[in-house]
């Protein structure tokens, strides 16, 4: 098989489709009632491929490559494949750890409460892998705009992974907690992409990279980043925005091990480092960065340190890691985002086994519960302790694992640039890590109680899922030179144009010296913090972020209670809003402008307006008459025939004014109109009928009255200016000499209609067939009422 | 009722069909246009609704899912707006084609014609469907 043959985006495209290709499959499986081990092994062959064709693209010698169409020319937006060493390293860990994620799903969602019998497994598997899809889509993007779609698409994933129990009303809250707030951040990014866009010109992302001079001349520029900032703080789960993180603990585990320490946060780091060579010089940049990190990751340390829930332990963890990675970009430096890299790499290798581990035991002892009443489990699962105690000394940092590597070399960077305080911060947030790491590991084997559940057998895949990675930060730890041979320095290069050094050996510096530090100070924590529940009296429950979220979502609804108080069904109460909100909106804009300018900017529709003979004043006197008379008329049905009446003269008026498709028209619908009134009312007997009219009668006061009166004085006037002002440029002459050649049309009002208006015809039949929609949804209702 | 106005109901739904469609054909060559058919063929069905009475002119049109008509006409104009993207001309933009029809001749054919019976569908079924909806929750 001749791989370096095939053009390298053309597998990278392979590879995004196909977890699609197989979420597709998946979903008509379902409609079949196909088996879910059918749709598990699928999701899993579907992951497996993809992340072969990734790992093919290292037999390309040439790193980069881009593939790019347009899309929408106009705007500049555009479409496609581009492959280099940042999207390849990334997609390579999601690919990865999605391949074993969904192996282990095999074994564990089935049998998991998690999994919970939902009869959804089917739909599991495909929104993990639209998940997957969407990250790896993210990877490769051309264009600044489909980025930002798949973007989107991890979100919608994640919100339906995490409600995937839906029944579950807690499941439902948290799902909706992941949506909210990623999205926001997801909209945040969109203005900060169509900003950055339109000041460089162009939304194809290597060309845009390309222009570093432009974007930092730019006067937005930095509002820009400050959105872009905002829009990798909520997808990577960083200070403020870390509170989704949490509730999304309420998907079924093998998801938290993928998208919540890889996948969706690794996206939020994807786009930090995609925008790096552009942003990394700018204070914006730099200063929020690293803040938000540092903040993050001492905050995240000690939420986890206090954290009774095994999973959302982790998630504070994961918090917190990720807080290290976005102050290793903030603080800078040449080697900050190969190192960053190495760091992702590292990190989630060990994360994802760490979460598989609490899910395998959780499964085996139901304990998910720091305290939740396991008895010294590592005596009943001896492989799964084994797994789980290299996986937790990697994560505490400790050599020759790769979670030491990713310490020491990120203090490397850090001691070479950073004051001495930012230093002493970041040793104290890698405490941290040392001090939950062991809480959590010696929490969960070694804990004693005296009524313990009987432990289950794990199934084989369950452990060896986790011992796989656990083997790979073994291997990682002794070969770090791999890992960053091959992922991240080329990734490193690629986005600073400088080969990086990540220093990765045993030298007796002051990075080594930090790295002693950190693990000293953290044992001491780890037994100062076991000893006395400090933290919990530290932090309040009222400084809980996710309180204010609650909070604020609350403020929403009640708005939104009040907003549809307003709405009475009062009709004489809704039609004073109408028609004092028209009045004034109209009668300013009339009175603050003038009228030709109002017309001459674009072409006008009126030619001369017809000459009035005698027989049209007669008509339009009986046209006033009429109006006249809906006033004093006393019955309901009286009024709708002169309204009637006045509806055919007005045809007439058409008619007479060489319009005779409007006249016809005119016609037809004042019928229906007419027919559609009488309908409902001749239902209402008569003495019904009489009382609601006198009531009406009686409720028309002379603020009403003046209402109305103005409204009408109004629109009489805007019609005179319509009148009374020619337009400059009459359109008709124009219509009337090319219509026939331009459409084929031999009416001028279809040519209008069909062809030079087609558009706003298309628009109208919307608008109606909304409208009737409306119809048919309230009346629906009303018959509910009535049964 | 009396039994006359019901039969010539009877005699104007037809009528009032062949005529409605002739506008939409005709569309493109003489005044008149989708919006108008549907508006006459919906006021045809509605002498029906008062010649027979509601429940009586419901059954008879039971067959008929008038909020259905709506959306499929929205659907066909929608369809009518896309096609010319295909042959690479702008949405809503114009794709004919001549067909010879024998004995008749040539008859010019346009994607407008599609969005000219969308809107027709759209507007009867949707009077239609009000109608009936309003007649129901009332009863």
């Amino acid at each position: 098989l001749e791989i370096a043959s095939v053009p390298v985006t053309l597998i990278a495209a392979a590879a995004v489709a196909a977890p699609f290709a197989g979420a597709l499959i998946i979903g008509v499986l379902r409609l079949l009632d196909v088996r879910a081990s059918v749709c598990a092994a699928l999701a899993t062959l579907a992951a497996a491929s993809s992340g072969l064709l990734i790992a093919a693209l290292w037999a390309e010698p040439e790193a980069a490559a881009l593939w790019h169409v347009d899309w929408i020319p106009t705007a500049g937006v555009g479409f496609g494949v581009w492959v280099d060493p940042v999207g390849r390293a990334v997609a390579l860990l999601v690919t990865g750890i999605a391949f074993l994620g969904f192996l282990y799903s095999t074994a564990y969602v089935p049998r998991s409460t998690e999994g919970r019998g939902t009869g959804r497994q089917g739909a599991y598997y495909a929104y993990l892998l639209v998940l997957t899809g969407a990250v790896l889509g993210l990877c490769f993007s051309a264009d600044l705009i489909q980025f930002y779609l798949f973007w989107e698409l991890i979100d919608i994933a994640a919100f339906l992974l995490v409600g995937l129990n839906w029944r579950d009303a807690g499941a439902r809250h948290s799902a909706g907690v992941v949506l909210l707030v990623t999205t926001l951040g997801g909209l945040a990014l969109f203005v900060g992409i169509v900003l950055i866009g339109s000041a460089a010109g162009t939304y194809a992302i290597p060309e845009l990279l390309g222009q570093a001079d432009v974007l930092a001349e730019a006067p937005l520029f930095g509002p820009a980043l400050l959105l872009l900032v905002v829009g990798a703080t909520t997808k990577a789960a960083q200070i403020p925005f870390h509170i989704w993180l949490p509730h999304s603990m309420a998907a079924p585990t093998p998801v938290n091990a993928l998208a919540d320490s890889a996948a969706a946060l690794a996206a939020g780091l994807f786009l930090l480092l995609r925008f790096h060579p552009v942003a990394a010089q700018h204070p914006v940049w730099t200063t929020l960065l690293t803040v938000i990190g540092l903040a993050s990751a001492i905050a995240g340390g000690v939420l986890a340190a206090r954290e009774l829930d095994l999973k959302i332990l982790l998630a504070y963890s994961t918090v917190s890691q990720y807080g290290f990675m976005f102050a290793l970009l903030g603080i800078g430096g040449s080697a900050a985002p190969a190192v960053a890299v190495f760091f992702l790499v590292q990190h989630g290798i060990l994360k994802a086994g760490l979460f598989f581990v609490v899910g395998a035991v959780g499964y085996a002892s139901g304990v998910w519960r720091i305290g939740g009443g396991g008895d010294r489990l590592w005596r009943r699962l001896p492989l799964l302790f084994a797994v789980a105690a290299v996986l937790s000394v990697s994560l505490a940092g400790l050599p020759p694992l790769g979670g030491f590597w990713m310490k020491e070399s990120f203090l490397h960077q850090v001691v070479a640039t950073s004051s001495p305080g930012l230093i002493g911060l970041f040793i104290m947030a890698a405490a941290l890590t040392v001090a939950y790491t062991l809480r959590f590991f010696t929490e969960l084997f070694f804990a004693r109680a005296h009524t313990a559940a009987p432990v289950r057998r794990v199934p084989a895949l369950m452990v060896v899922v986790p011992g796989v990675l656990a083997t790979l930060t073994v291997v990682f730890g002794v070969l770090p030179g791999f890992l960053a041979d091959h992922l991240a320095v080329p990734a490193g290069t690629a986005i600073t144009g400088r080969t990086a050094d990540l220093e990765l050996g045993f030298e007796l510096g002051p990075a080594l010296f930090a790295s002693a530090a950190a693990l000293g100070l953290g044992l001491l924590a780890f037994v100062w913090l076991g000893r006395r529940r400090i933290l919990d009296q530290l932090l309040r429950p009222e400084w809980s972020l996710d309180r204010l979220h609650r909070r604020g979502v609350g403020a929403l609804l009640q708005a939104s209670r009040w907003s549809i108080g307003l709405q009475d069904g009062q009709l004489l109460r809704y039609l004073t809003w109408t028609l004092v909100t028209l009045s004034l909106l109209v009668g300013f804009t009339v009175l603050t402008t003038d009228p030709l300018s109002l017309l001459s900017g674009t072409p006008g529709y009126a030619s001369a307006p017809p000459e009035i003979d005698w027989r049209m004043s007669l008509l339009l006197l009986l046209v006033c008459a009429g109006t006249l008379m809906t006033l004093l008329l006393t019955r309901h049905v009286h009024i709708v025939l002169a309204l009637g009446v006045v509806g055919y003269l007005i045809a007439g008026v058409f008619g007479m004014a060489l319009a005779p498709s409007l006249g016809l028209l005119q016609v037809h619908v004042e019928t229906l109109v007419t027919v559609l009134l009488i309908l409902p009312l001749a239902t209402i007997p008569q003495e019904v009928r009489a009382r609601m009219f006198t009531a009406t009668r009686q409720r028309l006061s002379t603020g009403r009255v003046a209402i109305a009166g103005g409204a009408g004085a109004v629109s009489a006037w805007v019609s005179w200016i319509a009148i009374e002002q020619l337009p400059p440029r009459p359109i008709a002459p124009w219509f009337l000499e090319h219509g026939r050649e331009l459409t084929g049309s031999d009416d001028l009002v279809a040519a209008v209609l069909l062809h030079f208006r087609a558009m706003d015809t298309l628009g109208e039949i919307v608008v109606f067939a909304t409208a009737t929609a409306g119809v048919l949804a309230l009346s629906h209702i009303i018959r509910r009422e009535r049964q | 009722m009396t039994p006359l106005i019901r039969i010539v109901s009877l005699a104007v739904l037809p009528i009032a069909i062949l005529i409605s469609l002739a506008h939409v054909l005709r569309a493109e060559s003489g005044p008149g246009d989708g919006f108008t058919a549907g508006i006459i063929s919906s006021l045809g069905l509605t002498v029906e609704y008062l010649a027979f009475g509601y429940e009586t002119a419901r059954r008879r049109f039971a067959w008929v899912r008038f909020d259905y008509v709506l959306f499929s006409g929205l659907l066909l104009a929608l369809t009518a707006a896309v096609l010319p993207i295909f042959t690479g001309a702008p949405a809503l933009g114009q794709l004919t084609a001549t067909l010879p029809l024998p004995g008749i001749g040539e008859v010019r054919l346009s994607q407008t014609l599609l969005l000219d019976f969308g809107i027709y569908f759209a507007v009867m079924g949707g009077a239609m469907a009000a109608i009936d909806s309003l007649e129901g929750a009332i009863r």
